[in-house]
């Protein structure tokens, strides 16, 4: 049998194989994962976050030299899902990544014992870095294949044990919803479970049959489009190319029907106002022109898929803008827009990391940052609660002293700002900025990403949606409307200062004529705007 | 000074001299014991004495549509010699109080006038504003019930040790134009508007809490004043604005709320030389305990 002999032996060409298979089986379900998120907020990204993080593990395997000693081949794996872990799920698989090798570390051959331990190893490793475990996740699947495994008559053979494992775990993703309530309202099963086991899956080779209609079975939302990626191998074409078409009564499936030819692993999802893109190909021009006639593209990515991930990773995260003068702490902020960069920036924050909402960073572009400021002492904005996990693997990881403000938005990050102090030390910072944030409430208006009842509140796709605290509290076709609830929201008890952030493309203007109505309407608050130039969300709002 | 330790002082035979920058008000600066040397305001070509030929209404006034910020001078040392030689015809004993020296040179005139006299001494208040006045009108009282050099220069030092001195501007930069901005510069550069509490420290301008919006403010000026004082501490309080008289009534009411027996010894404005510095629309606090 194919997976046996794969995994006998811990050896670089056996890791490449079997990361390989991980990789496939990722890439090619990554937008189903992404579009199982709750909220119909725009940041299903547990499925990017996965496929990047293991395609870093790829891209440093490739590297690796071939005669690497079992323990090197497993730091270089460790390494690798550490450093590129993006996103909470991400930072969740490193960890189960790091228990899997050091349990198999001490293996010379990998028998159903072996991997019993393995999974015991990653079990508990997963449930140790995450603060508070939650249950309906990728951490109760894990933990539900390794109670099973352990269950096992110990004669069980090494591909009758992987079938049990595989079994087992696809039984707990279905189970998710009745343990998670935010799932069975959202009528979706968990993306970071889901997520484990296509990958998990896709290593052991799918023998048992069930890959494919397992899946399928569990991804149930109406509407979405299924992936027409190819299910293996690697793509023939040069770039991957994705990017979001904002517009009016844009046409999907005349757009697929256009593109089809250009390339493979093609995707077009979403609304007639919006639709995201994805495809391989060796044309990115023609991809580009062909959408460019139907309305305005945002977030263009043209990637090299033949160029090295690492490369490309390190470039990204290039430091820039250092902060004009160096004290004993600086601060390493993740933002998104150009606007919002500046407005961090004047605050005396710096090196920044591009990313925030759907486009997670990586711990190692976080660490690369970090790297780069010069003062002593680091603290680390995350402005993203998606981001708050590979923020703080950083922190245990650097060499320096490295510390996490969790902020969970960039506006409140910004207040936070207000606190910061170069020349005071990092525990100082960190105290009068952790004062700041128990003060501060953010809102945010967006539009809904699809149909669904969250948080007691109807909502439509297309429709404007108002959340305080993350948590959903308005929907309506009226941005105004929405923006009023939120603020509303946000005012009560003693708050009464606004800050109001402005973001990138079509909602801008409504969300600055909201603004101006906002300041007529709650009079006895002070409002300051600015242009943040964020994506998917036209207006943030921090109230303190 | 040795020589006059034992010397009793009283409205006899002393004097108080202040720079306009300690902003008199009106009663203050009827007081026949004291007497107030003017700084220079510029606007382009045009020169004003301070508090003498122009006053804060007309001052802000005229900000708002001047081309360019005004500029300030100190009064020359020939001026300090002019009041002082007045003076000691009648008086055998002048304190002679100034703005901080690390923001002005009228300190060093005041001293450099000060050495053809004997009875005078120069102080450094090592702030501005009504801290001058409120330390005038401190050492008038003394006067009133007898004093020696001695007492006033240790009531000097713990004023100037002691007291309290904090305020707001509504923008920061008439401050950093001016370059007096000391050590809040690291605020200047905030795209967010900073409201900023801001105090003296060491003779230059500090900032004593980054906030944003002026209730905030407001309220950490109100957490200073009960850091600085005593519980049921009789408290002398001096407010200063720059045109907006409310805000005086605002740190009152703020200061009235808390159990300090409040006395509001003194209101008034910021004139044209502070103001060129502090902008519109800027409040002041200065306090001592009793």
């Amino acid at each position: 049998m194919e997976a046996d002999s794969r995994l006998r032996a811990v050896t670089t060409a056996n890791a490449r194989a079997l990361v390989g298979a991980c990789h496939r089986a990722i890439e090619a379900r990554k937008q189903q994962v992404n579009d199982l998120n709750v909220y119909p907020v725009p940041d299903g990204d547990t499925g990017t976050n996965l496929l990047l993080s293991v395609r870093a593990v790829v891209a440093d395997l490739a590297n690796a030299d071939d005669t690497l000693p079992r323990q090197a081949v497993c730091d270089v794996v460790t390494n690798a899902a550490l450093m590129g872990a993006r996103g909470n799920s991400g930072v969740i698989l490193s960890q189960i990544v790091r228990g899997a090798m050091e349990a198999l570390a001490e293996m010379e051959m990998v028998s159903a014992a072996g991997v019993v331990k393995i999974l015991r190893r990653a079990t508990d490793t997963a449930y140790r870095a995450v603060r508070k475990p939650v249950e309906g996740t990728i951490l109760t699947v894990l933990r539900e294949m390794t109670e099973a495994a352990e269950a096992a008559p110990e004669t069980i053979g090494l591909p009758e044990l992987l079938a049990l494992i595989v079994h087992t775990g696809w039984k707990s993703v279905e189970r998710t919803p009745t343990l998670l309530k935010v799932l069975a309202d959202a009528g979706v099963v968990d993306a970071g479970g889901y997520g484990l086991m296509v990958m998990i899956e896709g290593m052991v080779g799918g023998e048992t049959g069930e890959e494919g209609a397992a899946a399928d079975a569990l991804f149930s939302i109406p509407g979405i489009a299924e992936s027409t990626a190819d299910e293996h191998g690697d793509s023939i074409y040069t770039y991957c190319t994705t990017f979001l078409l904002k517009g009016v009564a844009l046409d999907g499936p005349e757009l697929e029907r256009q593109l089809d030819p250009l390339g493979d692993s093609l995707l077009v999802v979403g609304t007639d106002r919006q639709l995201k893109i994805h495809v391989h190909t060796d044309e990115p021009g023609v991809v580009l022109g062909l959408a460019t006639a139907r309305g305005v593209l945002l977030q263009v990515a043209i990637d090299n898929m033949k160029i090295q991930t690492a490369e490309r990773d390190a470039r990204l995260a290039a430091p820039s803008l250092r902060p004009a003068t160096v004290g004993k702490t600086q601060v390493v902020a993740v933002v998104a827009g150009a606007g919002m960069r500046e407005l961090f920036q004047s605050l005396g924050a710096g090196p920044f990391v591009e990313g925030g909402q759907s486009m997670n960073p990586s711990a190692e572009e976080i660490m690369n940052a970090v790297a780069a400021a010069q003062a002593p002492a680091v603290l680390i904005l995350p402005n993203n609660k998606n981001i708050v996990m590979a923020a703080e693997q950083v922190a245990s990881l650097a060499e320096k002293s490295v510390a996490v403000l969790p902020t969970h938005s960039m506006q409140v990050g910004l207040s936070a700002m207000v606190g910061f102090d170069p020349e005071n030390s990092l525990d100082e910072n960190l105290a009068e900025m952790t004062g700041i944030l128990e003060e501060v409430l953010s809102g945010e208006v967006t539009r809904a990403v699809r149909d669904c009842v969250v948080d007691d509140v109807d909502v439509r796709e297309g429709a404007f949606i108002g959340l305080v605290e993350g948590k959903l509290v308005a929907s309506g076709d009226d941005f105004y409307e929405v923006a009023r609830d939120v603020t509303a929201r946000l005012l009560a008890g003693d708050r009464e200062l606004v800050t109001a952030l402005i973001g990138e493309g079509d909602g801008a203007d409504s969300a600055r004529a909201a603004v101006d109505r906002l300041r007529e309407e709650f009079d006895y608050a002070e409002f300051e705007a600015h242009e943040g130039g964020q994506p998917l969300y036209p207006l943030l709002l921090a109230a303190e | 000074m040795g020589m006059v330790d034992e010397f009793r002082l009283d409205r006899t035979n002393t004097a108080i001299v202040v720079d306009s920058t300690a902003d008199l008000s009106a009663g203050l600066a009827a007081d026949p014991n004291l007497s107030m040397v003017p700084l220079n305001v510029h606007f382009g070509e045009t020169s004003y004495c301070d508090w003498v030929d122009i006053q804060p209404t007309e001052f802000y006034a005229r900000l708002k549509t001047a081309d360019a910020l005004p500029t300030t001078s100190q009064p020359s040392p020939a001026r300090f010699v002019d009041e002082y030689k007045r003076l000691r015809t009648q008086f055998e004993r002048i304190y002679s109080i100034h703005l901080s020296s690390k923001l002005s040179g009228t300190f060093e005139s005041a001293t450099t006038a000060q050495q053809e006299f004997t009875g005078i001494t120069v102080i450094d208040t090592g702030m501005v504003s009504q801290s001058g006045a409120l330390l005038a009108r401190q050492l008038l009282e003394m006067l009133d019930a007898g004093t020696s050099h001695d007492e006033i220069m240790s009531y000097v030092d713990r004023f100037r040790k002691d007291s309290g001195r904090v305020f707001i501007l509504d923008t920061l930069e008439y401050l950093q134009k001016g370059g007096r901005i000391g050590k809040a510069a690291g605020l200047v550069g905030s795209l967010l508007s900073m409201k900023p509490l801001l105090t003296f420290n060491e003779g230059i301008v500090d900032t004593y809490k980054k906030v944003r919006g002026e209730r905030k403010a407001m309220a950490a000026m109100q957490e200073y004043f009960l850091e600085k004082t005593s519980p049921g501490a009789r408290v002398a309080v001096a407010i200063a604005h720059a045109a907006a008289p409310h805000k005086v009534d605002e740190v009152l009411d703020l200061l009235k709320q808390t159990d300090r027996d409040v006395h509001l010894v003194l209101r008034g404005e910021v004139g044209s030389v502070i103001g060129t510095y502090a902008g519109p629309g800027a409040v002041a606090l200065f306090f001592i305990e009793e």
